[in-house]
Parts: structure tokens; C-alpha cells; sequence
């Protein structure tokens, strides 16, 4: 009922004319950044946080939210009209939903990317909205150590459930902390890695590493397989609806889809792709005809876009109640709230109620927006699609240079971001992923400071880490986090001797 | 066969010793940091070391996944090739030239001289809409930040 209560208040907060309106650009310019290469919900937020500056903060966060859950609409289309998926969470709507596209039903396979998409995130804020009062609750119990470990935990997770090596996860994780400790250093006053340099007294800005790491070195990719061939363009054709047949399929890959993703969502790690992932094996699994999947079944399009969609809804949760992301693209939210002052935690719930709940009601309008966009007027976004990459790429990296020169009018971080451009483009070719660096960068100064603190009350003992039992239980998650990717192989192998055992026989 | 596996293994090998490199390096620099008298009990240097450890730690795993050669780690390493090389440079001194002009020359005339060179490399033969396109860019992004949104952009030698 108290969330209720709240929801409503969130209501009058959302519903004011200036913030229907921010809602209603971020959802509109989160569609046009999913739906163009180079710039993700990362990226698109890091670089459309200099035009925020004027605006008051709830308005400002209540459009880089439509922003990050408008990009993840988007990516959709890309997967079903050019086979190119924008995000890694769109892979799996590609494998059916470009089959169903090359089969003359683009527009069915893009109004159930865009029903799914709609329902699932819809509900995944309404499981928020339920979640996020008992949790922030709980939060009020975490002290400095519980925070070190929750942060391990974060981290942890996505290094370990991100990409194909554990080695590469974890490296980027600490190359993210370790540029998280440029910079003066808050406690002592000592200057740490500065190389006498003043611009990097105040720390290596995010957003020059995340426009860097993603935009600019999205670029670079982007140019060289454009020298390399571009894929075939679907045009679309035909009634962009659904059959009874085929929305009857839909239902419940789209319940089991919207459960799975929200689930994975709240939990760190690379929740919406190994979302997707699951919810398109269990459709395969589930179904008549596995067979079949690859080849344009609706179910493979249904489940994996609401397991997308559910894991935003999902992600906001540890985000808004404890402070932490579980993803690059929140943790680049997590830095926008920093930077208008605003810590997420339980704290916020009690000082800022007006601008979380405004927040959360703004996600039920924005799902709406996000619908009529991608429904009626998806037309109008394709045509994006058409715009010649060798044209669009180089604009993205003038883009790159004013919202990095919007911060600071510094034209120092503009080369580090080029050389940020360089390291992603590195990252991408080695196999490391990006996520784990730009995490840990944003959590790491509160990391250092979490820790620090811990060990002070304690007087330099770390055994204050073991101490209270929400710290055992992060400590123990962060094992199992690592240990997933050394066993994983292991259960595979034991599975398929298990299954080759009978043919054998 | 092994002759391919060795190279697949090249990129892994070069990432393992800048590992060790970047590693390296951090640990000198924060060994060399000075301990101020009032500071916390534990000093700046603490969480630095930690990292460091955990560089290393990850450097290891490195060689223990080479080791097992496990398919993951050799499948997922794209090899780097000469012409993705060159273009890389060539795309970065560009851009780096363009952030050398950005105050200099302004923003206007560095991006419209910017784009128009990369349009021309990328989408050749179309100098007529590449034109149009760098310079309508250049001049819309200027409306958008600079006279709607205020946001402070160079104008070099163009004073407007």
C-alpha cells in the first residue's frame, strides 16, 4: 500500500507537462541510438549528459532512463531488419527475428519485438515498484564492509559472467580500478598517478572512458567492416501485425521471457544477454518443433525481447535501492546521479522520494511511449537504417568530441578519449569486455572509500569483512560468481558423457 | 595444425605481457608513493596494492587458461590483421588531428574539414552529398548546442 501510495505521488511528479515531454525525447532519442551503429544506451547516455546540464535533476535522470530503456526497444530492429545486432542482449532476437524478416514478415517479427518489449517492461516496473521499498529498507543495514563486499560482489559477477575468459573479465576489472585510483586521493590529500599532470588531479572522467571505450571504438569497428561489405537491408513490407495464430504462440513465451529477464536483471553480471539466452533455450526446449528454431519462429523473437526488456525494469532494483549497478549501462547511470549530487540508496528513497518515485512512474509512461514509437511510427526509424555507415560513423566521432568537451572545455580529454578509442578497439579485437572496466571505474573511488573506512572503525582489521552475515552471504555469491566460468566446462563435459552413456550403450 | 595454434596464441601471448607491463608499471608507482604523516591508518598505497595483486592474479589465470588452451580463450581472440592495423592508424592521427584543430581553428571549420576527408575515404565518389552532409552537420550540431542547448564549443578564428 505505502508503495502505492508513493507510486501515485511518483505520478504527479511524471505526469507534469515538462516531464511527459523529457520522457517522450529520452524514450525518442534512446529508439534512435539503439537503432544506430556506434552508439549504445552506454555510450548514448555518457554523451547526452552535457545537455542535461540546464535541467533540474529529476527531469534530467527521468530522460537518460527513457534514454537507456528506449536503446534496448531499439536494438531490436537492427537484429530483425540487418541481422546486426547493436547489443549483445539483441543477438538472440536475430537468429529467428531476421529469419522472420527474410520470410516477408518483418513487420510481424517487429510488432512482437515491440508487444513483448511493452509488456514485459511494464511489468518488470511494476515488480520495482513493489521491490523497491522492502529492499531499500533493507540497505539501511549495510554498513562500510557490507558495502566493499556488495561492490565486490557487482564486480565480480560481471567480470566473470562477461565474455568468454575469466582472465579477461577480471583484468578488466582491475584496469577499471586501477584508473579509478587516479587522481587526488580524498582521504589523505596525496596525489596518486598524476604525473604532475593538473587535468588528471580530479581523476580520469567517465565519460570520456565510456564515449572511448564504446562510441569511438565502435567507430573504428564500424569502419572496417564497412570496408569489409555491409549487410543486406530488409525493406519492410506488409502489415506490421500479428496473426491469431501467431499471437497465440507469443503469450506465454512472453510471461516466461518477462520472468526470467527481470530475475536476471536484479542479479549482476551480464543480466540481459544471459537473459535472453535462457529464455530463447527454454523456448527451444519447450517447443514441438525445436527444430524449426532458427528459422523464423515467433517464439524465438517473443521470449528473448521480453527477457530484454524485463532485465532494465530488473536492473533499476539494486540500482535505486542499494547504489549499485550491475551493468555499463547503469553503472554510467549510477555516474549521472553522482553528478547531479545524488547518491542512489536507501537514503535517496527518504531524502528524494519526489525524484525515485517520479523516476519509476516515469518508466510506466515511458513503456507506453516506447510502444507507440515502435509500433506505428517504426517505419519512420528504418529509414535511419538507410543512411550510409561511411556517413554516419565519422559524425559520431564529432559527437564524441562535443559532449567530452562540453564537461570540462578541456581538449586533454579528447586525446585521452581517442586513446580510450584505441584501448576498446583492442578490447574488441582480444576478446575483453568493456563492462567490467567501465563499472568498476564508476564504483571504484566509493569502493576504495567503503573499504578504507571499514578498515579504520576496525583498526586494520580485516577480518571486519567476515564479520556480519550479509557479508558472508556477498562474499560467498562472489565465489560462486568466479567459479561459474572454471565449472561450467566441467558440467558440460559430465552432461554429455551423461547423455552419450545410453547411446552407447 | 600446431602452426596455426601458435599463432592463435599470438594475440593471448602480447596481452599477457602487456598485462605484466601495465601491472608492472602500477606497482612501481605506487611503491614510489609517499606515506603522508596524517594520513589513515592504512595509508593511499593500501587499496593500490590490492589492485596490483589482482592484476597479477588475473595475468596468471591468463596463463593458466593458455595453458589448457581452452577453446573459449583461443576461439574468442579475433587476430589482428595489417590492413585493420593501418586503418586504425590512419583513422586515429586523422582524429587526433581533428582534436589538435578543434580550439584552434574553431569548431566549425575543423569538423566541416574533418568530416568531409573521412566521407570522402568511406563513402567515395558522392562529393556532392558528403559536402552537404559535413557541412549541414557541423552547422546543425553548432544551432543544437551552442545557440538552443548553451553549451560552450571552440570558434577558433571565427568570432560569431
Amino acid at each position: 500500500m505505502d508503495a502505492f501510495t508513493h507510486l501515485l505521488a511518483g505520478f504527479s511528479v511524471a505526469a507534469q507537462p515538462i516531464n511527459l515531454g523529457y520522457v517522450f525525447l529520452g524514450c525518442l532519442l534512446g529508439t534512435v541510438i539503439g537503432m544506430l551503429p556506434g552508439i549504445g544506451p552506454a555510450a548514448g547516455i555518457a554523451l547526452l549528459l552535457p545537455i542535461t546540464y540546464g535541467i533540474e535533476p529529476t527531469s534530467a535522470l527521468i530522460m537518460l532512463c527513457g534514454i537507456y530503456y528506449g536503446a534496448m526497444y531499439g536494438g531490436s530492429t537492427t537484429s530483425i531488419l540487418i541481422n546486426t545486432p547493436g547489443e549483445s542482449s539483441s543477438v538472440m532476437t536475430a537468429l529467428d527475428g531476421y529469419a522472420m524478416a527474410r520470410g516477408g514478415r518483418a513487420g510481424a517479427a517487429l510488432a512482437i519485438a515491440a508487444i513483448a518489449s511493452f509488456i514485459a517492461g511494464t511489468a518488470s516496473v511494476v515488480l520495482l515498484s513493489l521491490l523497491a521499498i522492502p529492499l531499500a529498507g533493507f540497505a539501511l543495514k549495510f554498513g562500510p564492509a557490507e558495502y566493499f563486499t556488495l561492490m565486490l560482489f557487482a564486480m565480480t559477477s560481471v567480470a566473470a559472467l562477461t565474455g568468454a575468459s575469466l582472465a579477461r573479465g577480471l583484468l578488466a576489472m582491475f584496469l577499471g580500478l586501477m584508473l579509478a585510483t587516479v587522481g587526488i586521493d580524498l582521504q589523505s590529500g596525496q596525489q596518486r598517478y598524476t604525473f604532475d599532470l593538473p587535468e588528471l588531479q580530479d581523476g580520469i572522467g567517465f565519460i570520456v572512458v565510456v564515449v572511448g571505450l564504446f562510441a569511438i571504438a565502435e567507430v573504428f569497428c564500424g569502419l572496417e567492416d564497412h570496408l569489409r561489405g555491409r549487410a543486406e537491408i530488409i525493406r519492410l513490407s506488409g502489415r506490421l501485425w500479428l496473426t491469431r495464430d501467431e499471437w497465440r504462440r507469443s503469450r506465454m513465451p512472453i510471461v516466461r521471457g518477462t520472468g526470467i529477464g527481470f530475475f536476471k536483471g536484479v542479479l549482476p553480471g551480464a543480466g540481459a544477454t544471459i537473459a535472453t539466452i535462457l529464455s530463447y533455450s527454454i523456448e527451444r526446449m519447450l517447443s514441438r518443433t525445436p527444430e524449426k528454431f532458427g528459422t523464423g519462429m515467433i517464439e524465438g523473437v517473443a521470449g528473448p525481447e521480453a527477457a530484454n526488456n524485463a532485465s532494465t525494469g530488473g536492473a533499476m532494483v539494486p540500482l535505486l535501492t542499494l547504489g549499485v549497478p550491475g551493468s555499463g549501462s547503469t553503472a554510467v547511470l549510477l555516474a549521472a546521479f553522482i553528478m547531479y549530487g545524488l547518491q542512489p540508496g536507501p537514503m535517496l528513497f527518504e531524502k528524494r522520494p519526489d525524484l525515485v518515485w517520479g523516476l519509476i512512474a516515469s518508466m510506466y509512461i515511458g513503456n507506453v511511449v516506447l510502444l507507440i514509437l515502435n509500433l506505428p511510427l517504426v517505419g519512420l526509424f528504418v529509414r535511419l537504417l538507410y543512411i550510409p555507415t561511411g556517413l554516419l560513423l565519422p559524425m559520431v566521432i564529432s559527437i564524441s568530441a562535443i559532449g567530452i568537451f562540453a564537461v570540462n572545455g578541456n581538449i586533454f580529454e579528447l586525446y585521452l578519449a581517442l586513446g580510450f578509442g584505441v584501448l576498446g578497439y583492442a578490447f574488441r579485437k582480444l576478446a575483453i569486455p568493456v563492462a567490467p572496466l567501465v563499472l568498476s571505474l564508476v564504483l571504484g573511488g566509493i569502493m576504495e572509500q567503503s573499504f578504507r573506512q571499514a578498515m579504520t572503525i576496525s583498526g586494520a582489521d580485516p577480518g571486519v569483512f567476515v564479520k556480519s552475515p550479509i557479508c558472508i552471504v556477498l562474499l560467498l555469491c562472489s565465489a560462486i560468481a568466479l567459479s561459474v566460468p572454471l565449472l561450467a566446462p566441467l558440467f558440460r563435459r559430465f552432461t554429455a558423457g551423461r547423455s552419450a552413456m545410453p547411446a552407447a550403450r | 595444425m600446431p602452426r596455426t595454434r601458435a599463432r592463435q596464441r599470438v594475440p593471448a601471448l602480447v596481452l599477457l605481457a602487456g598485462m605484466l607491463l601495465v601491472a608492472g608499471g602500477y606497482l612501481y608507482l605506487t611503491l614510489a608513493l609517499p606515506t603522508p604523516a596524517l594520513a589513515d591508518p592504512l595509508g593511499p598505497q593500501i587499496f593500490p596494492m590490492l589492485v596490483c595483486a589482482g592484476l597479477f592474479l588475473s595475468a596468471l589465470l591468463l596463463v593458466v587458461e593458455l595453458w589448457r588452451s581452452s577453446s573459449a580463450t583461443r576461439q574468442a581472440t579475433e587476430p589482428f590483421d595489417r590492413r585493420s592495423l593501418a586503418l586504425l592508424a590512419g583513422i586515429t592521427a586523422w582524429t587526433a588531428l581533428y582534436f589538435f584543430t578543434f580550439e584552434r581553428l574553431g569548431f566549425l571549420l575543423s569538423t566541416v574539414v574533418f568530416l568531409y576527408a573521412l566521407m570522402t575515404v568511406f563513402n567515395p565518389g558522392r562529393w556532392g552529398v558528403n559536402a552537404a552532409c559535413a557541412i549541414g552537420f557541423a552547422l546543425g550540431a553548432w544551432l543544437l548546442f551552442v545557440v538552443v542547448l548553451s553549451v560552450r564549443l571552440p570558434q577558433g578564428f571565427l568570432s560569431f
